[in-house]
This record gives structure tokens, sequence and C-alpha cells, in this order.
């Protein structure tokens, strides 16, 4: 589904990926991990497609297309989700029109009716039901006023709604207290399926207890230097990244 | 909410769709303003001696006037024995006949901003025989408003039918000395719009309806008097969001609101006039002049305004809250674009105890335009307990244009409570970039977050206008990012 | 524009303050060239636009009237304060080399110019003979004569003062405190004294300007103090307004900053029948930042009058401005920021609040915080409010069983302390609030509520 080759990008002149190749196929769940500074939120930006990030070379390849060519809504469109790590806040748009836009502009894309009012509202209140949000967030401005947590769910339910295929979690976890990452990673768990892959950039196994990995990569210095399975994550919780830096430099 | 197509190929162009006509009339006074125009101005309109006399003192007066020169706006110097300040009403002999003779680009703009289809004909300048159906409309309009006891009507109608209502109220909120536009526009004014809602009278209808269709052809000199007699409700709207059929470049118009005790007046502003090409050149000198009067106790007086033409813009609806626990607010929002200028903002005199004013202005400039908010919040001494709040927030578009704020608070009352906050921000990058990561397109995601940004203005106008200001801002503002 | 000497002269009045200036121009000593031309321009500037009305904006809210009616003589010798009578009125605890300036005249017997931490600091007069062409010296290119009539007035006097320079690269442990007092000269006189900073490149300096009053006279201070700021440096400016009731004060503060500079502002006005203070900060290269606080705090019959402007000339530049006042009795106090930022003066920010307590039914506040921005990339704000003791805590401190006045009190000094905190220099601080205790019914809760914070 995913392919990078060998990717360089670099933010204000500074190179951060430094030649970062990474397969996924659907169905799987990749947990990118690694220390402050070694790329991972930039990975995530590049993906999205985000102005100031400047690939420099090597190719993303995604359902058989050049990534790296797509405007970011293209991306979006064509069923790309980024879960922020900041969620801005955009006072005085609703979270209901934010989403019901977002939700035709995707199905509009893939050929399908756009959706009504009555619709849209039955399928975003059963989407809340399974985040436990209560349904005056929909009235609320995007994000404005939100305590983290509550961005944090916002994003999941905005993956929910709009069904990518593939969906980037960028440090979901961090902020988050032990109840509100339960929520969260049980609302992650219920979108995957054999046709769905995820991306989980974070700085800490604790996520990885609730979401479970198919894989683990360790990103440092602007590329992957080790792959394993879940065990992979509980080493470096017990050793820290010291350790693979080490390994990786030897 | 409403839902907007998003193919932004469906956007018009942004240039203005009316171009300008000039026509020789062959009614009209030549050019150049002595005693003489006045005198014919008032006799032409048969009016009673007192209201000549009136003309005249103001004539007076503004011969010892200077044009002020304190606005953040600049123009060249404006000619005012090149203008002419009387012609008869037009004849319809030029105006199309149909809609099928009116440039399709301005009905495609009023599709756009979802104008009823029996307005557009009239909004357009067809001759008003060939669109029988809405002028009927206007006159259903007017029976049941009869019916209520509410006069509205001309202001000339009401110079003939209404003499007393006119001098008890004419100048009693903007003396005819009050500034140089103000004092200009009563030399000369011609016509505009009276209303007087009698006492404990709900106006049965907002009187924007009827307003739109009727009013299409302002006059240059306009003078509006609405008085709102104890315990009576009325809202009005003036304006469109339509593009306009103007000629005259310099528009002074004076707008004085009376309300009487627990009366409420709801007075809403949407204005698209010529705002000029792209690189400034033509467009209308708007130099309003309007303020409201809280005479009565527990009155009201609400302005709302969405600004999106003129080249120059220039007006300042304020309130003087005399009554006790009267109210003033004002919510505005002004759309500069290209070369165009605003210099506006509000007056809250705040006299009465327990006086309450609220002051929500949002100023968006784009392209090379000049935004700024001028206020003042004014506390007298015997205003205890008045509160004022005001929120005053710009957005920038584009690094050459500018957004300037000149609030000037005054309080001597030491149980007075006035707040005052500002914003100056860029239209958010990271905002923008979460919409087009949801798949929303980078016009849309503008038009939301700009409507997210007037929102609070936008609640403030009467349902239907809402929906069409939201329109007309992205039409407005159509091109300025990307 | 009609020139504006008669604007101020209008028939049937002389400005009894306008015939004294001129009159004492005329009988001021020569000096060289470069320092004679300084005057001149000074001179002529002043003359053309003569004292401002209220119908100049800047002077909308303050009147002159008064000012104007005094014929202010020049300074002449004044019998010195005792060095008891100094030390009582100095602020005390501070690390600092003190110069001592007698109605603007440096004061040798009681200045210390000895121990400076390196610092060259030189009598402004001596400095001008010792410059022969006005190109060799920078006084006057900081603070505009165009703009500011009393700045032009000043540079026509320019004679006392006194011209600062740092030690390139070296943070100044010692501060250099000027303190200037006015003592009575048998009529009112008119004292103009000049300071001079220049920060070099990445040096670190304090300097606090105090203005105290003897006795019961009506004098006018008419200060102006340009700062220079290099590359990376620092200064952290106080000012300290005790004049006495009956003395007009009018201060001008100008700095220019170039790259990665910082300069702090403290104002401070506790004094004077009309004070003014005109502060104008430029911001000509990216990475300098300005931080201003405010205090002031007016009773009796008295009129302080804030005015402080900020240019953001350069992208990645940064301003932040918190003023409040408390005005009680028949007080007026003013208050204008202003903060412009030019074109392609990207990514600055700029922010400003100004808050007013207003605790009589004679007082009055007038506040205008003012933005205008040519470019888009920015991040402004301001905001402003008058009011009063919040009603909520007042109630919470009398349900804890403390008395009215001293809830009051307790409050209005809470009020203050917000600006307070923002001043690091401790011995200017614990003046402050000495200051504003003692003024207060019953300091000893507000001395408690700060003993047990240090």
């Amino acid at each position: 589904m995913l392919s990078i080759q060998d990717l360089h990008a670099r933010v204000d002149e500074r190179p951060i990926l430094n030649g970062l190749s990474l397969d996924v196929n659907p169905g799987e769940v990749h947990a990118i991990m690694g220390p402050n500074g070694s790329g991972k939120s930039t990975l995530a930006n590049v993906l999205a497609g985000r102005d100031g990030y400047e690939v420099t070379s090597g190719s993303v390849t995604y359902v058989g297309k050049d990534l790296l060519d797509m405007a970011p809504e293209e991306r979006a469109r064509e069923g790309v989700f980024l879960a922020f790590q900041y969620p801005v806040e955009i006072p005085g748009v609703n979270n209901a029109y934010l989403l019901k836009a977002a939700l035709n502009a995707v199905r509009t894309h893939r050929g399908e009716a756009e959706l009504d009012a009555f619709e849209f509202l039955a399928v975003v209140k059963e989407k809340m039901g399974l985040m436990h949000m209560d349904e005056s967030f929909l009235n609320r401005g995007v994000n404005e006023g939100f305590s983290g947590g509550e961005k944090k769910r916002n994003e999941i339910l905005q993956m929910a709604v709009l069904e990518p295929r593939l969906a980037v979690l960028d440090e979901t976890d961090s902020g988050l207290d032990i109840d509100a990452l339960k929520v969260v990673a049980a609302g992650v768990n219920s979108l995957r399926s054999p046709d769905r892959a995820i991306i989980l950039v974070t700085h800490y196994q604790r996520l990885l207890d609730y979401i479970e990995p198919d894989f683990v990569h360790v990103l440092s210095g602007g590329k992957i230097v080790r792959t394993g399975d879940k065990t992979l994550a509980l080493e470096l919780e017990e050793r820290g990244y010291d350790w693979v830096q080490e390994a990786a430099n030897a | 909410m409403s839902t907007r197509s998003p193919d932004v190929e469906d956007f018009i162009g942004k240039k203005y769709q009316h171009g300008f006509v000039t026509d020789i009339d062959a009614d009209t006074v030549p050019p150049g303003l002595d005693e003489s125009v006045i005198r014919l101005i008032s006799r032409k309109k048969k009016e009673p001696g007192f209201l000549l006399e009136w003309r005249l003192r103001a004539f007076e007066h503004w011969q010892t006037m200077q044009e002020p020169r304190w606005a953040h706006v600049h123009h060249d110097p404006i000619d005012y024995q090149a203008i002419s300040y009387f012609s008869a009403p037009k004849s319809k002999e030029d105006a199309p006949k149909s809609l099928d003779e009116v440039d399709p680009k301005l009905l495609e703009t009023y599709e756009k901003l979802g104008i009823p289809l029996h307005e557009r004909a009239i909004l357009a300048g067809v001759a008003v025989d060939a669109v029988f159906d809405s002028v009927s409309v206007a006159t259903t309009f007017k029976e049941k408003l009869a019916e209520a006891g509410v006069v509205f009507c001309s202001f000339s109608e009401a110079v003939q039918n209404h003499p007393e209502l006119i001098e008890a109220y004419l100048g009693s909120v903007v003396p005819y000395t009050d500034n140089f536009f103000a004092t200009l526009n009563s030399a000369v004014f011609t016509d505009g719009s009276f209303v007087y809602v009698p006492k404990g009278v709900r106006c049965p209808m907002e009187l924007s309806t009827y307003f739109r269709i009727n009013a299409a052809n302002t006059g240059q000199f306009e003078r509006t008097l609405i008085v709102a007699d104890e315990g009576s409700h009325v809202s009005y709207l003036e304006g469109c969001t339509a593009p306009m059929r103007d000629e005259n470049q310099l528009h002074a118009a004076v707008v004085e609101l009376v309300a009487m005790e627990d009366a409420e007046i709801k007075y809403s502003t949407v204005q698209n006039w010529y705002p000029g090409d792209e690189n400034g050149v033509g467009g209308i000198y708007n130099f309003v002049t309007k303020r409201g009067d809280c005479r009565g106790d527990r009155s009201k007086i609400s302005w709302t305004q969405v600004e999106t033409g003129s080249a120059i813009t220039w007006k300042y609806p304020s309130c003087i809250l005399r009554g006790a626990e009267s109210i003033g607010e004002f919510y505005s929002v002004a759309v500069t674009n290209n070369l165009q200028q605003a210099d506006t903002g509000t007056k809250m005199i705040h006299i009465g105890r327990n006086t309450r004013s609220t002051i929500v202005s949002k100023g968006i400039s784009a392209g090379r335009a000049q935004s700024a908010y001028r206020g003042l919040v004014k506390v007298l001494p015997g205003a205890h307990g008045a509160r004022n709040h005001t929120q005053c927030d710009s957005l920038l578009m584009g690094d050459r244009c500018g957004a300037h704020t000149f609030p000037y608070v005054e309080v001597k009352n030491p149980s007075a409570k006035v707040e005052h906050e500002a914003t100056t921000s860029k239209i958010g990058e990271d905002q923008l970039f979460y919409c087009l990561q949801r798949g929303i397109s980078e016009e849309d995601a503008v038009n939301m977050i700009v409507n997210g940004f007037c929102k609070d203005v936008f609640r403030e106008l009467p349902m239907e206008f809402a929906v069409e200001a939201q329109n007309l801002l992205s039409v407005s503002l159509e091109g300025a990012v990307g | 524009m009609s020139s504006a000497i008669q604007k101020s002269k209008r028939p049937g009045r002389r400005e009894a303050a306008l015939d004294a200036f001129s009159a004492a121009w005329s009988d001021l000593g020569a000096g060289n060239d470069a320092a004679t031309a300084l005057r001149r321009a000074g001179f002529e500037a002043f003359t053309g636009t003569g004292l401002p009305t209220t119908r100049d904006e800047a002077w909308k809210y303050t009147s002159l009237r008064k000012l104007a009616r005094h014929a202010f003589r020049p300074a002449g010798p004044a019998e010195a304060p005792s060095p008891k009578q100094v030390a009582a009125v100095s602020v005390d605890g501070l690390d600092a080399a003190c110069i001592v300036f007698l109605n603007g005249r440096l004061e040798p017997g009681l200045s210390d110019l000895t121990n400076m931490d390196g610092i060259i600091a030189r009598p402004m007069a001596s400095y001008l003979d010792d410059h022969e062409s006005s190109d060799a010296h920078p006084i006057g290119t900081v603070a505009a004569i165009g703009q500011h009539p009393f700045v032009a007035l000043n540079q026509a006097f320019l004679r006392d003062g006194i011209v600062i320079r740092t030690v390139p690269g070296r943070a100044h442990d010692r501060s250099v405190y000027l303190l200037f007092l006015s003592v009575p000269g048998g009529e009112p006189v008119a004292a103009h004294p000049r300071v001079f900073v220049d920060a070099t490149d990445g040096s670190q300096l304090t300097v606090v300007e105090h203005y105290v009053g003897f006795g019961n006279t009506a004098n006018l201070t008419n200060a102006v103090t340009e700062i220079s700021l290099g590359p990376a440096a620092r200064v952290d400016h106080y000012r300290l307004q005790e004049e006495t009731a009956n003395t007009f004060h009018i201060g001008g503060l100008h700095a220019k900053l170039l790259r990665d500079a910082q300069l702090a502002t403290h104002n401070v006005h506790l004094g004077g029948t009309l004070a003014r203070l005109d502060i104008g900060i430029h911001l000509l290269d990216s990475g300098a930042e300005t931080v201003m606080n405010g205090l002031y705090c007016v009773d009796g019959r008295r009129h302080v009058d804030n005015q402080t402007r900020v240019d953001h000339f350069a992208p990645h530049t940064l301003s932040n401005e918190v003023y409040r006042g408390i005005v009680g009795d028949h007080g007026r106090a003013v208050f204008n920021g202003k903060a412009i930022v030019h074109p392609d003066a990207q990514k600055i920010e700029a922010h400003q609040s100004n808050d007013n307590l207003l605790l009589s039914p004679e007082a009055e506040i007038d506040t205008k915080p003012e933005l205008e921005i040519y470019a888009d990339d920015v991040k402004c704000s301001h905001g402003a409010t008058v009011g009063q003791l919040d009603a909520d805590a007042l109630f919470y401190l009398l349900s804890r069983g403390i008395a009215p006045d001293i809830a009051h009190d307790l409050l209005t000094f809470a009020f203050a302390e917000i600006v307070a905190k923002r001043m690091p220099l401790a011995a200017f601080r614990r003046r402050l609030e000495r200051h504003l205790a003692g003024v207060l019914a019953d300091d000893r809760l507000i001395q408690e509520n700060l003993g047990a914070e240090r």
C-alpha cells in the first residue's frame, strides 16, 4: 500500500530524514519509535504534505501512485489521514461543519453520494459513542477550548468518520492520562481492518500496550536503524534508545 | 449553516460585475452649490418653510467647515462644485426590458448570492412595468404595515404627510452642525426613508425585505429617520448583498434613530457598492453619519453591518445611551481587498445609569487594502454602573495590506467597567493545512475560516441575509489567498 | 499646516513660558559650533511648533495651559541638600555608581564617578566641548526633535546631563544610578537634562533614573534620555518619578535597538502636578526585543500621561507592554500605547495591555491602545480595561473577617504588584512596594503578605 524508498527530507535547510525506507501493507500496524529529534514527526508531516518539509530525494508510492506529487487535500481524499500531534484550534468553525465538509469531500472523490445532514448525524453519532464523546462536541468550535485529551479523541473521531486507508497517528498518546489513552486506543483498535494500514509514531512504549503493532521500527538520525516485532518496543523501554543508536553506529 | 458548492471554477470573476453608465438626463440641475440650488431643491420637493430654513442654516454652517483629515484614508480632493445636487427620477427608457437583456454575469452573481428570483429583476434595474409580480409583493407588505399603524415611506412623502414628526425629530440626533459630510447632507439631501413605529407596536415584519426591493436606487445624499415610540420594536435592513448600480462617486448619507422608553431598533446594513477596480480606479466614497439615540429608559439600539464594497468607507454608527439601562450594540464585519480603504467603528456614549454597550468588530484586509477600526467608548460622570465590552479582531491575508486599531476609552465614573480587547493575526497556515489534510479545498478552507472569524457578527443579521452575507464574503475575497 | 507658534499664541494671551524660554535661550553662553548648531536646530523646531495644544492628537487629553502660564527661569546654582538628605530620598540597597543632578546640573560633590566598573561616564557639557563636530558624537540621533516639541526644547538648552558608554561584551554588575533633584530656586526654574546611553555590542547595563523634588517647588523638569543599543546589547532602564505635587515633569525616553538587542523599560510615576513621559522605541533589526512596564498612581489633582510607541521595523522583533494605573481623588490618567508594524516586518509579536483602577467619582481615565499594522504574518494583541476592585474578591476577604479598608488596600496593592513583579531589580521593587504600602491605610498585612513571599 505504502512504499517509502530512500527518503531524504529537510526543514529550513536542515536535513532531517536521511534515507528512510519503509513498506506498509494493508491490514498492518507499524509503530515508529525514536528519541526526540530523530525525525518521527517530520515523517508524518512529509506523508501528509505539509509546507516547509522539503523532500530532496527518494520516493513515496501510495496505492501505486506518487504520493509526493499530490496536494495535501488530494492525499486526504485518497485516504491518507494524519492525526496531529498538536491539533489546531479553529475558533468559530464548528466540529460538525468541518467533519461534514471533510466527509463529503472524501465521498465525492470516491464517487459516492454526499450525505445530507440527517445521514451525516447518524454516522457521526454512532462513532461518537465509540469515542465516549458527548454530543455537545459537535457544536463547539474545532478544538476550541478542548483539553489535550479531548483534542486527541476528536482526532480519532475524525479518523473513524473519514475511514482512511492509511492512518498516521503522530504522538497521539502524548499528554494523555491512562483513561484517555485507553479510550483512544480502543478507538484505534476498532478501526483496524484487513484493508487499512496504521502507522503509530510514538516516543513511548506505553501506547503499544494497548495497540499491538505488527512491526516496530526504530528511527534514528533520520532513518530506520532497526526493525522488529513488539518485543523490540519492550526492549527499548528497558534499555533506552542509546543502545539501538550505538548498535547502529557500530 | 449553508453548504457551498465546492467547485472553484464556479466562482464568479473577482471583477465587479456592473460597469458604470453615464446617462444624461434633461431634468438635472447644473453642477455647483449655492443658496439658489438649495432653494430649488426645496421648491421642487414642495417642502414646508421650516425645512428650507433648516437646509439654509446647514449650508451657511457648511461653508465655514473644512473636510476632516483625521481618518486613516487617502483620496484626491473632492470638488463639491462639480457635483450636481438635484436630478429628477430617471426615466425607464434606457433600462433593460427583461432579465434576458441583463448582463448574464450579473445574474450569475445573484445566483451565487442566493437572491430570491422575484427580486433579481428589480435589482438588475429592469424597468418596473416588466416586473409587475415583484411590485405586487411590495404592495402587500405595505398594506400589512399600514394595518399595524407603522409609517414607512420615502422621506419626501413623510415631509408632505407627517411634517410634525419630521419637524420634531429631524436633526435631533445628528444636528446640522455635526460634521462636514452630515452638514452637507442636511443642506442638500434629496430623499431617503422614514419609519415611525407607534407606541407598543411590534413591527410585523423585517423592514428589510420590503426595503431591499424599493431602495435599489438610493441616491447620493440620502437621509433616513427612524423613530420607535415607547415599547415598540422594529428591525430594518439597509442595502443589499447584490452589487448596486450607482453613478455617484460621493455618498454622504445620514441616518438618525430615536428609541423611546422600552423601544428597540435593530438596524442592519449590507453594503456592497462598487469598490473600484484592482488598480483602485473608480469606486464609491461612502462617507456616512449614523447615530442612534437611546432616549428612553431600557431602550436598545443595535447596529449590525457587513461592509464589503466602496473604494473608501468612513462611518461610525454610534449610540447615545441617554436612558437608564439602555443598551447599545455594534457588530461589524468590514472586508477590504485590492486598494479599498475602510475607516470604520463606533461611538458608545454612556450617559444614563446602568447603560450597557457591546462592540464586536471584525476586519479582514487582503490585497493592498487598508482597514482601520476607530472607536470611542465614553462614560460620563452620571453613568453609574455603565458596562462596555469591546472585541476587535483583524485578519490579514497577504503581506501588502494593513490593519489598524484606534480605540479611545474615556471614563469618568468609578463604577464603570470598560474592557477592550483586540487581536491581529494572519489567516493561520496551521488552520489551512488542517483543513486541507481533511480533504477540503483551499478556497473552501479559507471561506470556512473567514466565516468562522465573522460568526459573532453574522449571528446578528436577519436569517436570510446571514446566508447571503457569508456568500458575499467569499465573493469579495475571491483570489485573495493562494 | 499652519505654523504652530501662531496656534499657541492665541490673540490676547501671551504664554509666559514661551517668552521665558526665548529670553533664556538668547542668554545661553556660546559653545563650539557643533553644540551651537544642535541648540539652534532644537530652538527652531520648538518655536516652529510652540507648545502643543489639545488639538494635537498626541496631546488630546493633556492640556499645557497651566504650564504655559509659568515663566520658568534657567536653573542657576542652588543650595545642595546635605548628603544625609540625599541618602534619605535615594533608592537604597542599589549596587550602583551614583550621579546626582541639581535642577538638571551635575553636582560633583554628591556624585561618585570613580568606581564605574569600566563604564565611561562623561558630563554632557565637557563631552560637547570635546567634540567640535556633531558628526563625531551621537547626541540627538536617537531622540527626534521633529515629533516631540519637548525634545526640541531640551535640545535647545543642551548642556547638562551625562554620556555613558559601556565596555563592549561586558555584563556590568554595577548599575548606574542617576538621581535628579529638583530644589527650590526662588522662582520656578526649568531643567533640561540630557542622558545618552551608548550600550555597546554585547554589553549589559542597568540604569536607574530617579526624579525627586524637594520643598514646594513648581519647577519644570524636561528630561530626555537617549539609548543606543548595539548588537546583542541589553539595557534595563528604570525610571522613578517622585517630583513634588507642584512640579511639571515632562520626559522623553527614546531608544534604537540593533540586532538581538534587548531593552526593558520600567516606568513609575508617583509624583508631579503634571507628569508626562513619551517613550519611543525603534526595533531596527531582527531579534530586537523590548519589554515595557509601567505603573502610575494618581491622586490629588494630579495628571499623569504616558505615551508609548514601538516601531517594529524588522522581522522577528518583539514588544511586550504592561501598564497599570491606580487613579483616585481628582486625578486624571492618560495612556496611549502605539505599536506600529512596518511593511515587511514579518513574524513579529507585539502585545500590549493597560489596566486601570478608577477609585473616585471625580477621577478620570483616558486610554487608547493603538495598533497600526502593515505586514501580515504578525501576532498582535492589545487590551485595555477600566474598572474597580473585583467585588467577588473583596467579598471573599470580608467573609474571612478582614476589615473593608484593609481588604480594599490589599487588592489595590495586588493590582499594582502585577507590574511591580515584572521589575527584576530587587532594590527598585522594594522601594516601590514600600511606597505603595505607605500610602495605604494599614500596610502591615501587605508587609506580611510580601514577607511570606520572600
